[in-house]
């Protein structure tokens, strides 16, 4: 029996719009995720991904939106209690983060060596000396050459490829049970996404860290995830294991999503697509989100959020759920 | 860097002389000389003599050679001597030199230790009420006329309160530094008022910059402190475009301390400067000119090689 790591019971997330109002941009969403396990979070932007990310590790700019209600359970204990001391120690030792932008996360103006001895020392007394032998092995883990003489540059004498890499091996420092992927390769060349995503589950496999992969890539999602979380509007549309969501995708947005995606072995002259946009937070449809977009919509959707509908672990929130294959 | 250091040097030089004959030839567009300001030709002096005076101190060449020879003789280091104090202009300099510089350091000292953590707090919370006090502070100082700021710091501080002297360095017959510093606390409070506005203003736009770049989260989620998250990692990489700004108001500096030491009779190089142009002191304005432009060419200089030790990315080639 897999142990859980993290489970997400009904988190809401409220953002303060300007007029002092607020919406709730992730409105009572739940997942769980086991130890060494992969959990790909999709959707569009804007629908929350980020911000359920950032909730998780407790970094949410407290300008912009603040946990409104629900638990995260971290091995047991519920993160949204924890004091601002209390998460500083568990961030970068049990739980890290890489971001999506590898060009602009590392601080222009320290080497590599300096920003990665400050990650260790943040959790633990270690000589100049230590660290510089466990950095430069760290690094050497993550596939980059020379290790010695890249600890000693300075961010902007590397690859893109390259700072994510570091940004990787300084996540990893520590050996955290849980790293949060947010789109770490959008901003990286066709080539170097895939090496970056095989160095993640390869690092997986061998530590045993649990991988929160955020993307909006749905071959993304096939290629490295164990469980998938669909997200839309700020809710969950569909959650299960990869097999059940790529086999039998049972929300109608699953499924257009998809369908939008081209495919070597079916032959068909147009891809699906969505119509229309997101609606604004402020303006959402009172009962399904989705349903001004929905191919299958009908008045039963209208009135108040769809239920649950529960096959084993997959869990779809639609009047019409079927499986449909794509 | 030795071979960026040599050509910034040069180009200095070039600059100096550029701006000293700039300014050698519109003294000589003024109307009236030294001598019309000490005599008058149609006063005491006879025409003769005021002839005779004029050949002596070379009045009567025309710009270009005069120019010249004063050139010469600086390079010489003959800066000569003052008309009006009928000593080598060096030595009256000298003795100007060092009030200026403690009131203009001390001003910029503290508009420094001040500026900073109040921009930077603007920054960390933009809309606060800090945030817009501070702003509305800042702007006072930037606009309010700095002689209309001394003469209601001196109307209150001075006059009503009687807190302070309202002239002067020092209280004739005491000459201790406990009566130095009484008599600093008005100018200074003013510089440092006026130039606060400006530094409040830039470390709050540099910083809010730095603040929403990733590396902060980075940061973050590393286990660092808010606290360390900001100095280590925000200010760190703030403080070289705030420095840029600082240095930039020398200059300006320079000419606003002018006003101040004039209007509380401090014995500095910009009230020099200003008596100087009055009594139309030819060789004493272009010393004092020389001094200031030498403080700012070296002031930017010196930023340029901050610049680049403070930021990796900058390279001199």
């Amino acid at each position: 029996m897999p142990e859980t790591l993290l489970e997400v019971k009904n988190l809401t997330i409220n953002l303060k719009l300007r007029n002092r109002a607020e919406v709730s941009a992730v409105d009572g969403i739940s997942f769980s995720m086991n130890r060494g396990e992969t959990l790909g979070v999709v959707g569009e932007s804007g629908c929350g991904k980020t911000l359920t990310a950032s909730a998780v590790i407790r970094l949410l700019s407290p300008y912009t939106g603040y946990i409104a209600g629900g638990q995260i359970l971290f091995e047991g204990e519920d993160l949204t209690k924890k004091t601002a001391r209390q998460m500083q120690a568990i961030r970068g030792q049990k739980i890290s983060m890489i971001f999506q932008d590898p060009m602009s996360s590392l601080n222009p103006v320290y080497r590599i060596e300096t920003q990665m001895r400050e990650a260790l020392r943040a959790h633990r007394k270690v000589s100049a000396k230590e660290a510089h032998r466990i950095s430069a092995e760290m690094l050497r883990k993550v596939g980059i050459p020379l290790p010695e003489t890249r600890l000693k540059e300075y961010p902007h004498q590397l690859s893109g490829g390259q700072r994510q890499r570091v940004l990787i091996a300084m996540a990893l420092l520590s050996n955290p049970s849980l790293l949060i992927a947010d789109e770490p390769t959008s901003a990286l060349d066709v080539t170097i996404q895939a090496q970056i995503l095989d160095l993640i589950r390869d690092l997986r496999d061998e530590t045993g860290t649990a991988v929160m992969l955020i993307t909006h890539d749905m071959g993304v999602v096939a290629e490295n995830a164990d469980k998938v979380l669909v997200m839309y509007a700020g809710k969950v549309a569909e959650y299960g294991t990869a097999r059940d969501i790529f086999t039998c995708p049972t929300h109608p947005y699953t499924q257009c999503l998809l369908g939008s995606i081209p495919r070597q072995d079916l032959d068909v002259d147009y891809l699906t697509t969505i119509e229309g946009i997101v609606p604004p937070l402020e303006q959402m449809p009172a009962g399904c989100r989705f349903y001004d977009r929905c191919p299958l919509r009908s008045d039963v959707c209208q009135e108040g959020t769809p239920p649950p509908r529960r096959i084993g672990e997959h869990v779809t929130f639609c009047h019409h759920a079927s499986c449909v294959l794509p | 860097m030795v071979r960026y250091l040599y050509e910034r040097i040069l180009s200095a030089m070039l600059t100096m002389f550029i701006v000293t004959a700039i300014i050698y030839t519109l003294l000589s567009l003024v109307q009236g000389s030294a001598l019309d300001v000490m005599g008058g030709s149609g006063g005491e002096m006879s025409h003769a003599d005021y002839e005779a005076i004029r050949h002596n101190l070379g009045l009567d060449l025309p710009v270009w050679a005069r120019y010249g020879q004063w050139l010469r003789n600086v390079l010489r280091g003959d800066f000569g001597v003052s008309y009006r104090y009928g000593v080598p202009v060096g030595e009256v300099i000298a003795q100007r030199f060092g009030p200026s510089a403690l009131l203009i350091g001390t001003g910029l000292a503290f508009a420094v230790l001040l500026g900073l953590p109040i921009g930077i707090m603007a920054a960390h919370r933009p809309g606060s009420l800090w945030d817009r006090l501070s702003s509305f502070f800042a702007l006072a100082g930037m606009t309010a006329p700095r002689f209309i700021i001394c003469i209601t710091f001196i109307y209150f501080f001075s006059f009503k309160l009687r807190l302070t002297p309202s002239m002067g360095m020092h209280t004739v017959g005491n000459a201790s530094f406990g009566d130095l510093v009484i008599h600093l606390i008005l100018p200074v409070s003013i510089i440092a008022f006026s130039k606060m506005g400006y530094l409040i203003k830039q470390t709050r736009s540099a910083c809010l910059e730095v603040f929403q770049e990733d590396y902060l989260n980075t940061a973050r989620a590393k286990g660092l402190s808010e606290t360390e998250v900001i100095l280590k990692h925000g200010l760190r990489t703030a403080v070289a475009p705030i420095l840029t700004q600082a240095m930039a108001e020398i200059p300006e500096l320079v000419g606003s301390a002018a006003i101040v030491e004039k209007i509380f009779g401090w014995p500095g190089i910009g009230a020099l400067m200003i008596e100087a142009i009055r009594n139309r002191d030819v060789p004493l304005i272009m010393g004092v000119t020389l001094v200031i432009a030498v403080v700012v060419l070296l002031a930017n200089i010196f930023l340029d090689i901050a610049y680049g030790l403070l930021d990796p990315r900058v390279s001199y080639r």
